[in-house]
């Protein structure tokens, strides 16, 4: 429910971001298709129409015009009227044969050479597509619009009649501009141009050029903008913000027939009344300046708009529910980055291609040619952009699922580079130290051959010696680096089978070694070094069990005393109880019991922590097993046992502590004594089995024996659960701890009721006799 | 009568001994650190000092020491050290006999009795020097009436037993393996020797010996053979 409000909320506010890139679009294109593009934006605030270079270019070239209609009334005019028929233009085509050509004539040649009149006082050109024919240069008697030509070379005088006849058109062109514009028509610029004859001598005789019947100027100038010039003041008058200079250099050239320049004035009305070039002007300035300010504010609004919307989808993206848990990723999200990259790249290029092609086609049906080129390239943007999006938002949302970076193929390349060089694959090290043998040595190879094959100069020669070399120098090199490594190798074999075989203090000299063998060699001493702690810790910790063992039974041996001495005198004062009698009983096993218990802890802790010592010499394994036999014999017939042994005739030497292994067989037979079913037999053998001695008891068990043969040797562990006999339960543990530690071994097999225990010694064989003493 | 010097930190260990011996007939006097004993023996005759090893202020090893300078008197150590190492010590120093805790009354008793006899009976012993008399200690064989005494008791011996203990004596210090014995005492070649040998060494210890487990005179070096030791 709520995620669907947050994919519906996320959709709107995509719609919007579409639609404020499409108002940025539309006030681009307004801006940019305005008059005023590229004037940047503080003219809007610090200019009117009349402030603007536009009106001060009409308003120049109107100036201008004005000068040139004064100097071309006259050629035009008969009595203050246009007159076509006046002769404009005399040629001489030879002697005594002049032709004098009126308006209306050079307009009709005009048009002979594809010059059009056009309804605005302009000339068109049109030219003909056949070809024009060369014309020879004719002399030019008199041109009414020129009739005082200054010639400062012979030829001037002479040119085409195409020329001439363009030269007074556009003349004529200049005087109907404003003849009529400002003349015949009513005009919002009212000016008034003064001359006086220069001839006449006479003061008052001066000609007016001017369109107002009444000019009073003070009105004039209160209509407006205004400037004036006048010959005796040199100087321009004005409320313009741009002053008109260009007046003065104007009426310094106004010197026509005779004529001086003696005042200008002009004035705007800046209500623009009359309908004319100004008032088209303004009120085009007007709309344009507005579409400006428009277009600005909605440039305004639609990068606000869309900045904020691009934020808000940036910040949404990825999350379904508001509180922002989890990312949800979409398929292509899982894509490594590149390629996602690539992707949107390759479908970018495609768009824009189809843009091209569709697109444009669109554009130049709806849009005037001059704004293709920018409508294009903003259609390409708006394309490219439209498919940058969904690649940044992806790009975006592994960001926050935090695989932007680990899923990049770039991670895995440098990954693989680190692992490489971190030398962690000694496989990959080989393989590139072989490819590039083998490269290096097909390359030389194939140099040498090359080389012996185009020998010819010296240079040749040496170089192929020098190839040569470098080949012998890189095998060489090679062959030592493995043999260096194999050799390393070797040691740190070497130091491993030490370590394994018990060394464990043994330790590689780690600057012998280089690279991964030199990491190889310390991690071997480190094993090593910690081995060795963890030994020593072990036996401290054997050792302090061992004495806190032998110093709790030695306590508990003082209280014990007293309670079997008092027992024991308990039971002198011969009480007549019978009961009392046998509770007595059970207090004298139970403390005899405990007495043999402290004494076997203290020897099963020692013979198991080795913290005994040895008294080693050569003896005789059949005596020792005769003698204990003769220990024994009286023992086991208490339970009617009897002991069948089979003892080899000639004596076996072995290497032992004799009271020791005494003590082994004596919890041996004891153990037999206590547990072997009564009226049963006991073996013993002694085998000699190549150079081991073996010794073998064997009984059969009283109770059945449910327990494993491991778990008899364990401490306190017997074979009858319940407990009541006598003994400690640690007789076999101390027999296996006390053979171990003279070097023999040990085992107990159990087959159904049949109790067997090997014992086996290294015979020593010694080169005299084999008597021992 | 004698007078026999108990010491040991503990008083019912005390209390349990003087009963014992007093039993027995002896005298006792009781003391419960050595500085204590030193004062008692300085002031009292004692014929025999039964001496615990660990003690509070002066142990039974330094009040050995101390008794040894002035006396000879038998000391028997009766501690709870049960190490070979403690034993050898204690007796090296001086003791006499070295019984662990915890100990039978009546071990006890022989002991004091066996080493009692000794120390009084050392003198007139010497005088009766006639005939084949082999000693050994407290072992006494006189091969003219076949007669063996330990610590001056009679003990009755069968012939056979009779010729181990004497080939062993005669030739104290000396280890014997079985064959050597049966071979000597039986004159016969020992085919596959067996047990026998063994047994009769053992009836043996178990006659002469107080404690047959750890016996003074005759004791086994396992897997060699049977010796007297050499006093």
């Amino acid at each position: 429910m709520k995620g669907s409000l947050t994919r519906l909320l996320k959709a709107i506010i995509t719609v919007v971001h579409l639609i404020f890139l499409g108002i940025i679009v539309i006030s681009i294109s307004v801006l940019y298709v305005n008059s005023n593009f590229g004037r940047g934006i503080t003219w809007i605030q610090s200019e009117t129409y009349t402030q603007s270079d536009l009106f001060y270019n009409q308003l120049q070239s109107d100036i201008i015009a004005i000068f040139d209609y004064a100097r071309l009334r006259d050629a035009f005019e008969t009595d203050g009227e246009l007159d076509m028929d006046k002769e404009i233009l005399s040629i001489n085509y030879g002697p005594n044969t002049i032709s004098g050509y009126t308006m209306t004539d050079i307009i009709e040649i005009g048009e002979s050479y594809g010059y059009f009149l056009q309804e605005d006082h302009t000339i068109r050109v049109i030219t003909s597509n056949t070809l024009p024919v060369e014309e020879e240069a004719v002399l030019v008697e008199y041109k009414a619009y020129d009739p005082e030509p200054k010639f400062t070379e012979p030829g001037q005088a002479y040119a085409k009649m195409k020329d001439l006849c363009y030269e007074a058109l556009s003349n004529y062109c200049r005087y109907c501009y404003v003849s009529y514009n400002m003349i015949s028509s009513p005009s919002n610029i009212s000016f008034q141009l003064t001359c006086s004859n220069e001839n006449g001598m006479i003061p008052g005789k001066t000609i007016t050029y001017t369109n107002v019947t009444d000019p009073s100027w003070e009105k004039l100038k209160h209509m407006g903008l205004y400037a004036e010039y006048s010959a005796s003041t040199l100087r321009t008058e004005t409320n313009m913000a741009q002053i008109p200079d260009y007046i003065q250099s104007l009426a310094a050239d106004t010197q026509f027939y005779e004529q001086i320049f003696e005042h200008f004035i002009l004035s705007v009305d800046t209500n623009f009344p009359h309908i004319d070039s100004y008032k088209q002007e303004f009120s085009h300035y007007e709309r344009m300046r507005n579409y400006t300010i428009y277009g600005l504010i909605l440039l305004g609004s639609g990068l606000f708009g869309c900045l904020f919307s691009f934020l808000y989808l940036a910040a949404a993206s990825g999350y379904n529910n508001s509180n922002h848990s989890q990312v949800h990723l979409y398929a292509y999200d899982h894509m490594s980055a590149e390629l996602c990259i690539f992707m949107f790249f390759i479908i970018g290029a495609i768009c824009c291609y189809m843009a091209r092609l569709i697109g444009s086609r669109l554009i130049h049906l709806v849009i005037a040619e001059a704004n293709w080129y920018f409508a294009e390239k903003l259609l390409l943007f708006l394309t490219a952009y439209l498919v940058f999006l969904p690649c940044f938002f992806s790009l975006l949302r592994r960001y926050k699922a935090g695989t932007l970076w680990k899923s990049s193929w770039t991670q895995k390349a440098l990954a693989e580079i680190q692992e490489y060089f971190s030398q962690e694959v000694s496989s990959h090290n080989t393989a590139y130290f072989y490819l590039a043998f083998v490269m290096l040595n097909i390359g030389s190879a194939s140099t040498v051959i090359y080389l012996f094959f185009t020998m010819d100069t010296l240079r040749q020669q040496l170089l192929f010696i020098a190839v040569i070399l470098f080949w012998f120098a890189f095998d060489f090199g090679c062959f030592y680096l493995v043999l260096r490594k194999s050799r390393q190798n070797d040691k740190i074999f070497q130091a491993i089978a030490n370590i394994s075989s018990g060394d464990i203090s043994y330790s590689v000299n780690v600057t012998e070694f280089s690279g991964r063998q030199k990491i190889t060699a310390d991690h071997i001493n480190h094993i090593g070094e910690n081995l060795d702690s963890a030994l020593q810790e072990k036996v401290k910790s054997e050792r302090f069990k061992a004495d806190l063992i032998t110093n709790v039974s030695h306590d508990l041996k003082t209280p014990l005393t007293s309670i079997i001495n008092y027992v024991d005198l308990i039971k002198r004062e011969q009480i007549q109880n019978e009961k009392v009698q046998s509770y007595l009983d059970v207090l004298e096993q139970k403390s005899q019991r405990l007495k043999t218990l402290t004494e076997d802890l203290v020897e099963a802790s020692k013979a198991s922590s080795g913290n005994l010592k040895l008294e080693i010499s050569d003896i005789d394994f059949v005596e020792l097993v005769n003698q204990t036999n003769g220990e024994f014999e009286e023992k086991f017939a208490l339970r009617n046992l009897e002991l069948i042994s089979r003892l080899p005739q000639s004596p076996i030497l072995i290497e032992a502590d004799g009271r020791r292994l005494w003590r082994v067989l004596e919890n041996l037979y004891n153990n037999a004594f206590k547990y072997a079913m009564e009226h049963s037999r006991i073996y013993i053998d002694i085998e000699e089995i190549q150079d081991m001695v073996q010794f073998t008891i064997k009984n059969i068990s009283e109770n059945p024996l449910n327990i494993s043969s491991s778990e008899l040797t364990e401490r306190f562990v017997r074979g009858d659960v319940s407990r009541t006999t006598e003994g400690s339960g640690l007789g076999l543990s101390i027999a296996q701890s006390l053979t171990q530690l003279q070097k023999g071994s040990f085992e107990i097999v159990i087959d159904g009721d049949l109790f067997k225990v090997y014992v086996k010694f290294p015979v020593k064989r010694s080169t005299d006799t084999g008597n021992p003493l | 009568m004698s007078t026999i010097l108990v010491c040991d930190d503990d008083k019912q260990i005390v209390e349990a001994i003087d009963i014992y011996l007093t039993g027995e007939g002896f005298h006792v006097l009781k003391a419960y650190d050595g500085s204590e004993a030193l004062k008692l023996l300085e002031t009292n005759q004692a014929d025999l000092l039964i001496l615990d090893v660990m003690m509070p202020g002066l142990d039974g090893i330094r009040t050995t020491l101390k008794v040894r300078e002035t006396s000879s008197i038998p000391i028997i150590i009766l501690s709870a050290k049960s190490e070979d190492t403690d034993k050898i010590l204690g007796l090296n120093i001086g003791a006499d006999d070295y019984i662990t805790k915890p100990f039978n009354p009546l071990e006890l008793m022989a002991r004091v009795k066996s080493q009692l006899r000794r120390y009084t009976q050392l003198g007139n012993m010497t005088q009766q020097a006639m005939g084949q008399v082999y000693k050994c200690g407290g072992l006494q064989i006189n091969d003219d009436n076949k007669e063996v005494l330990v610590d001056g008791d009679p003990i009755k011996l069968t012939p056979i037993e009779y010729n181990i203990l004497l080939l062993l004596v005669k030739n104290a210090g000396k280890v014997f393996s079985i064959d050597e014995i049966y071979e000597q005492i039986w004159n016969e070649e020992a085919i596959g020797a067996d047990n026998t040998v063994a047994v009769h060494i053992r009836h043996i210890r178990e006659k002469i010996e107080i404690n047959p487990r750890e016996p003074r005179y005759l004791k086994v070096v396992w897997g060699v053979g049977y010796k007297i030791e050499k006093q």
